[in-house]
């Protein structure tokens, strides 16, 4: 009897010596990459469906980044892109299945604010990191995750910038539409508060559905309240089709403005014609002109988040190489809180400028430019306003 | 509110309620032809209708590339219309003949889980042609508004509302008029005493599927010009919409099926000035259940002897 107590007493003593001594170095556990097998860098983006052009540059960005870096410590480093179809039931799925394969080391995504969201706390509970290059609801950031970055700005800050540049052009009477997502909803009221703020009028602020095509009612609804600018919280899919139904309804003297998420080319300069020229969008600046061209060269046309993507991919991966241990046996081991706070650390100057996150995960010094959709030589793209 | 009652808001309203109205029309015809013969819902039919609109997109994005559109806009729109009709009949047929007909005489929800699964198969072999992405009709014709006060319609809602109207005028001659017409009121009416009567049943059925697919094709096109994107999805909510009209104006009632598609249209268009813009869709299938509630046999139709 004694003898057992002793060996119980012992044990329990060998683990109150060992426990402080294991979680100091990986309280959130490891991950590790056995000899021969790569690393797994995962992705979730809409590639199917209305939004798949920004989903589908999101993941030439990332893959791009991926097969410029090769390999890590001897292994090849692979990109897993899952489509989570801008939406929180898929992401969550997408989020448990990646987080639960042994070889993922992070993930680039989630593409929208809906599913980033989410996902964000499967990924806490796991604690696997995310860069997201272009979710930017406020809200991600302000909930204490620790697993969370983003390559882009957020929504504040957007907000901010696109009310600063109205109230800029004296326009005071101004209808705002969203599409009821938790990025177009918050945009479009922060964008309507500081709106008010700078004592301007809003007159008006209604949601539409999204995979809606028929927009002319609600446009008919706000039509007599002569607004001198209608801002959209939305993405282009939407967004086309409301510059189009302005004209279509007989708004053809309001202006129109939207976000990054109408900031692309295909689905919104080509997809909206004629009536998208003169229109207004939000985006960062431009990336490093030699990447554009070598990404033009390789994949077309940029749309939006690639460069954002290209960086957080880059960002993951520096930070897995700074961390990462290789053992005799050919085997890396990754600890998660090592990992995370290499990224939390970074100090990298990608091509869309200098990176840094704050305390939360966002930015530090992000910039938010306006554009026009202009038409020059028979050309139509979207060019930098000097404000 | 006041502004909310104002005429001109409420004669865009109307214009915007008849268009997509008229489109609503032009597609639960399908779904009313196709009941009042079989008493059963084709759920493929927004998937035909979407067929049909792809169809009208490849023959006009072909004429763009060779440069045909540019010499003669208005003939290239006419064949785009012929081609989402011939696609869509021919679909539509297909179906009938693969996915219906083997199962005419089997219990009443064999044939109704056959139409939701050619719908899933059709959307999917669409998804994997068009790889998923969102496709925008080319602008082939520009768009010209008339303008009368703060009243602004478009030349587009003109020609949808006439040109459903006109098609729905055709089907309508068609059935009352012709032997054929006669002949489906008559497979209608009662399929066995019909084919001892010398119809051929097989046929008319047939042809029924045809003129209902070939009205959704038409409907598509439609929908690709003046909406301009389109995509695999795009027959699912209009679809739904569209049985909703056909119910709302009795199912397998032709007349009642028009009248109820222009209704749709209108409410939606007006309640969205009462309500907030996000309720669109609420005020569509609210309507639905209300009349599944208070008039089942729909505003036009007549009370049918089930049939086992």
């Amino acid at each position: 009897m004694v003898k057992r107590i002793n060996i119980f007493v012992l044990s329990i003593a060998f683990c109150v010596v060992l426990i402080p001594f294991s979680s100091s170095a990986n309280e959130w556990g490891t991950i590790t990459i056995p000899a021969g097998k790569p690393i797994k860098i995962g992705l979730g983006a809409m590639l199917t469906g209305d939004y798949a052009s920004l989903g589908i540059d999101i993941k030439y960005g990332t893959e791009m980044a991926v097969q410029k870096k090769g390999s890590i410590l001897g292994h090849t480093v692979v990109l897993q892109a899952e489509d989570d179809g801008c939406a929180g039931p898929s992401s969550v799925a997408i989020a448990e299945k990646l987080c639960n394969d042994p070889l993922v080391v992070g993930l680039v995504g989630y593409m929208c604010s809906g599913g980033s969201k989410p996902a964000s706390d499967i990924h806490n509970k796991y604690k696997v990191v995310m860069i997201s290059p272009s979710s930017t609801a406020l809200e991600l950031t302000a909930r204490g995750i620790p697993i969370f970055f983003r390559t882009c700005w957020n929504d504040k800050i957007q907000a901010r910038r696109a009310a600063s540049f109205v109230y800029s052009r004296k326009w005071t009477r101004i209808a705002v539409l969203h599409d009821k997502s938790d990025y177009g909803q918050s945009l479009g009221e922060d964008f309507a508060e500081h709106i008010r703020a700078k004592g301007g009028k809003i007159l008006a602020i209604e949601g539409i559905t999204r995979g809606d095509k028929d927009f002319t009612p609600v446009l008919t609804k706000i039509k007599p309240l002569k607004p001198q600018l209608i801002y959209f919280g939305g993405m282009a899919a939407e967004g086309s089709l409301v510059v189009r139904q302005m004209k279509r309804v007989g708004l053809r003297k309001t202006h129109f403005m939207s976000d990054d998420g109408c900031y692309t080319e295909k689905d919104f300069i080509q997809a909206g014609g004629k009536a998208a020229n003169g229109c207004y969008v939000t985006y960062a600046k431009q990336p490093d002109p030699a990447w554009v061209k070598k990404f033009e060269a390789k994949y077309g046309p940029k749309q939006t988040f690639s460069p954002q993507a290209y960086d957080a991919a880059n960002i993951l991966m520096m930070a897995v190489e700074k961390v990462a241990e290789k053992r005799p046996n050919g085997s890396l081991v990754i600890g998660k809180k090592a990992l995370r706070d290499a990224v939390a650390d970074t100090k990298h100057n990608g091509i869309t400028g200098e990176i840094a996150f704050d305390t939360y995960g966002d930015r530090t010094g992000s910039v938010v430019v306006i554009y026009k959709v202009v038409e020059e030589d028979g050309k139509r793209f979207f060019k930098q306003m000097i404000f | 509110m006041s502004y909310l009652l104002n005429p001109e808001v409420i004669i865009n309203q109307i214009i915007n309620g008849l268009t997509i109205g008229g489109i609503y029309a032009l597609m639960a015809l399908g779904y009313t032809l196709v009941y009042g013969i079989l008493f059963m819902i084709n759920f493929a039919h927004g998937e035909i209708f979407m067929f049909g609109s792809f169809g009208g997109f490849a023959a006009l994005t072909y004429f763009v590339n060779s440069g045909f559109a540019d010499a003669h806009p208005g003939f290239s729109i006419i064949i785009a219309f012929l081609v989402a009709m011939i696609i869509s009949s021919v679909l539509g047929a297909l179906l009938e003949r693969i996915a219906y007909r083997p199962l005419r005489n089997a219990p009443r929800l064999a044939p109704l889980i056959s139409a939701i699964g050619a719908s899933i198969f059709l959307q999917n072999v669409m998804m994997l042609i068009i790889k998923a992405r969102m496709q925008v009709y080319p602008d082939i014709i520009p768009e010209k508004f008339i303008e009368i006060g703060g009243v602004s319609i478009s030349y587009f809602q003109i020609f949808i509302i006439l040109g459903s109207i006109f098609l729905m005028v055709g089907l309508y001659l068609f059935i009352q008029k012709t032997k054929t017409g006669k002949a489906m009121r008559a497979v209608a009416e009662d399929r066995e005493a019909a084919s001892l009567m010398g119809i051929d049943v097989n046929r008319i059925i047939l042809t029924t599927f045809v003129i209902g697919s070939a009205l959704a094709g038409a409907a598509g096109v439609m929908v690709g010009i003046y909406y301009t994107q389109i995509n695999h999805m795009m027959g699912f909510i209009p679809g739904i919409k569209a049985f909703t009209a056909a119910v709302l104006g009795g199912i397998g009632n032709v007349a009642g099926a028009m009248l109820g598609g222009f209704f749709l249209g209108l409410a939606e268009a007006f309640g969205v000035l009462f309500m907030p813009a996000e309720y669109k869709d609420v005020i569509a299938f609210g309507l639905l259940v209300l009349v599944l509630i208070f008039r089942p046999r729909g505003i036009l139709g007549e009370v049918v002897s089930e049939r086992t």
